[in-house]
């Protein structure tokens, strides 16, 4: 196997498919399998779970596949001098060459990488815009604990006929609506871990504006393709909790407020958060909202942001962490935060649209 | 001696006396006959059979506590308590305001004799380490034939500190237990003197460095621990002896709920909330196993503990009967309380975290409860209502037993009967 790349177009394809390498592996798990075709270089990181696979242009030299070290290979590339890099692997080494530098790393053998399931036809696409923007909006709700595996992938679900994406950690619950889009298993949930779906996101970045993402299903995975890459993850197994019937069917008080200076004194005020006990307390009035954090051991900030109230005074109070996260997921320039006692959970979403809607509990402060 | 004041002159013994009991304290008169504080009070009735055995009154004791700190702390702010009756003080800051060292120390005496009717030891030295000494050396000395009034007052000059550091035993030093002393003695190390005249190095393969080095510069006199009155509390617990050994797990879940009810009351009357509940067990062969579970957030409600308390019985090993059983709080943290509310979602849910919400629950919501629960208690007093772990054949236990039963059981007439045959 041998080709030639221009540096900069290497280092994404190696970095994107080395993202998927888990850093716990060991042997060939470790590797990124390297597949040269004629002028086509396929690139397949995995970690049985995640399999990110990056397809470039490039010259080829010579047909051929070989499995080299990800990490180190991908940082090799990224530290070369500008312009084109070579590289040629056979069985057991694999050789690195740009200007004056020639790196000569050991290989693994291709026989050792995993044999992956290749993705199907692709049943339907999302506009990629669309989609990054929902997903903007709904992943950071998802749980890291894995002893709730549920919780730590992303619902995609048929909400009458349309695509609807939910995630929540137990503590706040994000979901967005994508009208116009069909749901892509039909009446079928999808739980899709959210790791692969950060990786998504990432890589959607670089896409045009117009550009389409690709879903491809099969019983146990899904499989997303934005440009020339793609990302399949296993599902995950299981019934996703109820979530309707926490959200609430009506808030006695709604109060409107301008997401960025609303979004400045929460950051500002979080500075004297230290753990993840202290809350931001909010007293709603007429005027708008009072914020104060106080901390035990280092002092206290308090702020007033104005804004528009409707309903009873009340005090209510947030992890600043959380809170800040709903409010930034919003997309325009203004949020509404609706709420009903200082113990149920309360509802943030833009002021114009309804498709977005981030559901929060408080924290209960004595 | 201060409120029964018949005792006085008669050889007392205050601790447990059941077969389990030990002995708390005692007069100079048991001590005569050979008493001491934690001698098993079998022991203490063979070698003293007409001691009085009183029961311990903490609450009592915590009474005159306060007192007796509150002169300590009139002296100087920089007291650190060493238990309920001792205590380190530095004085330096006072000297210019209430005299010498000495004379502060005769002072205090005074007021503690006026104002509580006790007397007091005070030793007097230039570290903790001598003052210590000194004020064993203040103390009455009991002997087989006399109990001979001690100093009250001693002052070991820093001249004088060689001539006392001469006389002391390797116990005497501060962390030489039997178990160090014994390692010591191995090392061909039987006394302080010798001890001193070590090269540390010596030693720090034998018993850490840390514990090397404060020991040789101990046994030097070398002590610079400074006297802090901020010892923060750490952990807040409760534990107990069972009279009869407990067997039943079921048991073990009533008694570690009623003491995590009775912990998380200590909690909120030190304004503190713990994050980790540690469950201790000791086996009847004396052999003694923890077991503990943290939360995200810090708790004292009653039931909360006593959930995650019952909670760890299951993770106990079973090694036979319990003698005793403990609930500790860790993990501590002053301030406001703080829950964060959680969605009650259908995910499957294992054990362990099913306690978590309940405690979650009851932490965060049962907020009004648990103000009223303490109200009615401190109106009606502590009994006026209780929890159905907290009711026993002996009618309401909600109190800790530690009050009563601190150094042991109680005996009842049989088992006394047959302890004295």
């Amino acid at each position: 196997m041998k080709f030639r790349s221009e540096r900069d177009t290497l280092v994404e394809a190696l970095s994107a498919a080395a993202r998927a390498v888990s850093t716990r592996a060991v042997g060939a798990t470790t590797g990124l399998h390297l597949v040269v075709k004629g002028n086509e270089l396929t690139t397949t990181g995995t970690d049985l779970d995640l399999t990110v696979r990056a397809v470039i242009e490039v010259i080829g030299i010579d047909d051929g596949e070989s499995v080299v070290p990800a990490r180190l290979v991908a940082d090799a590339v990224r530290h070369l001098e500008p312009g084109a890099v070579t590289i040629e692997a056979s069985e057991e080494k694999v050789e690195i060459a740009a200007a004056r530098s020639r790196f000569s790393l050991r290989a693994f053998s291709p026989g050792d990488f995993p044999t992956l399931p290749s993705a199907g036809a692709t049943t339907t696409t999302v506009p990629a815009g669309e989609l990054v923007e929902a997903l903007r909006q709904v992943v950071r709700a998802s749980s890291s604990d894995d002893a709730r595996p549920l919780l730590t992938g992303v619902l995609f679900t048929n909400e009458e006929g349309t695509l609807r994406l939910v995630a929540t950690d137990s503590y706040r619950l994000a979901l967005c609506d994508l009208p116009g889009r069909s749901a892509i298993a039909g009446d079928k949930d999808l739980l899709v871990p959210s790791r692969a779906l950060s990786e998504l996101q990432r890589l959607c970045g670089g896409l045009a504006d117009d550009a389409e993402v690709g879903v491809v299903l099969s019983e146990t995975e899904v499989t997303f393709s934005a440009g020339s890459t793609t990302i399949s993850s296993r599902l995950i197994e299981g019934a996703y909790p109820d979530y309707r019937q926490l959200i609430p069917a009506s808030y006695p008080n709604r109060l409107h407020l301008g997401k960025e200076s609303v979004l400045a004194a929460l950051r500002r005020a979080r500075l004297l958060v230290k753990d993840n006990t202290t809350s931001v307390r909010l007293t709603m009035h007429a005027s708008g909202v009072d914020l104060k954090v106080v901390s035990h051991d280092l002092g206290d900030v308090e702020e007033t942001v104005d804004g528009d109230f409707t309903g009873e005074e009340l005090t209510i109070a947030f992890n600043p962490t959380y809170l800040i996260d709903g409010v930034d997921a919003v997309s325009g320039d203004e949020v509404v935060i609706e709420t009903s006692d200082s113990a149920r959970p309360a509802m943030v979403h833009g002021a114009e649209q309804a498709s977005f809607r981030y559901l929060l509990m408080p924290v209960r402060v004595q | 001696m201060l409120d029964e004041p018949s005792l006085r002159g008669r050889p007392v013994i205050v601790g447990g006396d059941g077969a389990r009991g030990v002995v708390a304290s005692c007069t100079y008169e048991a001590r005569q006959r050979g008493v001491h504080s934690a001698m098993s009070s079998i022991e203490a009735k063979r070698r003293c059979p007409d001691a009085v055995f009183v029961h311990g009154r903490f609450s009592r004791y915590e009474e005159i506590s306060t007192r007796f700190f509150e002169l300590l702390v009139a002296a100087t702010p920089l007291v650190e308590p060493l238990g309920l009756d001792e205590a380190f003080l530095d004085v330096t800051g006072s000297m210019a305001l209430l005299g010498s060292p000495e004379e502060i120390a005769w002072a205090l005496r005074e007021r503690v004799a006026a104002e509580l009717a006790l007397s007091c030891c005070i030793g007097i030295a230039h570290n903790k380490l001598f003052a210590k000494i000194a004020s064993r050396r203040a103390k009455p000395v009991a002997t087989p034939a006399r109990v001979e009034d001690g100093h009250g007052v001693v002052v070991t000059m820093p001249e004088d500190e060689a001539g006392v550091l001469a006389l002391l035993r390797l116990r005497d030093l501060w962390g030489v237990g039997p178990a160090t002393a014994a390692r010591l003695e191995r090392l061909g190390i039987g006394s302080v003197a010798e001890l001193a005249d070590l090269d540390v190095e010596l030693l720090v393969g034998h018993l850490g460095r840390a514990t090397a080095e404060r020991l040789t510069e101990l046994a030097r006199g070398i002590d610079d621990r400074p006297v802090s009155a901020s010892a923060q509390t750490k952990s807040i617990g409760h534990e107990e002896t069972f009279a009869v050994s407990v067997t039943a797990r079921a048991e073990l879940v009533r008694h570690a709920r009623r003491m995590g009810g009775a912990v998380a009351r200590g909690l909120r009357g030190a304004q503190l909330r713990a994050r980790c509940v540690t469950l201790k067990v000791k086996f009847d062969d004396f052999s003694i196993c923890s077991r503990s579970h943290t939360v995200d957030f810090g708790i004292d409600d009653d039931e909360a503990v006593a959930a995650i308390a019952s909670l760890l019985v299951p993770d106990v090993p079973e090694r036979g009967g319990v003698r005793l059983l403990g609930v500790a709080c860790s993990s501590l943290e002053a301030g406001e309380s703080a829950v964060q509310l959680a969605f009650e979602l259908s995910d499957p849910v294992e054990a362990r975290r099913a306690v978590d919400v309940a405690a979650r629950h009851r932490q965060g919501d049962l907020i009004a409860l648990r103000a009223a629960v303490d109200e009615l208690r401190r109106r009606h007093g502590p009994s006026a209502i209780a929890t159905a772990a907290e009711l026993s054949e002996s009618g309401i236990v909600v109190e800790p037993r530690r009050r009563e039963d601190a150094w042991g059981p109680r005996l009842d007439d049989d088992e006394d009967a047959a302890l004295r045959r």
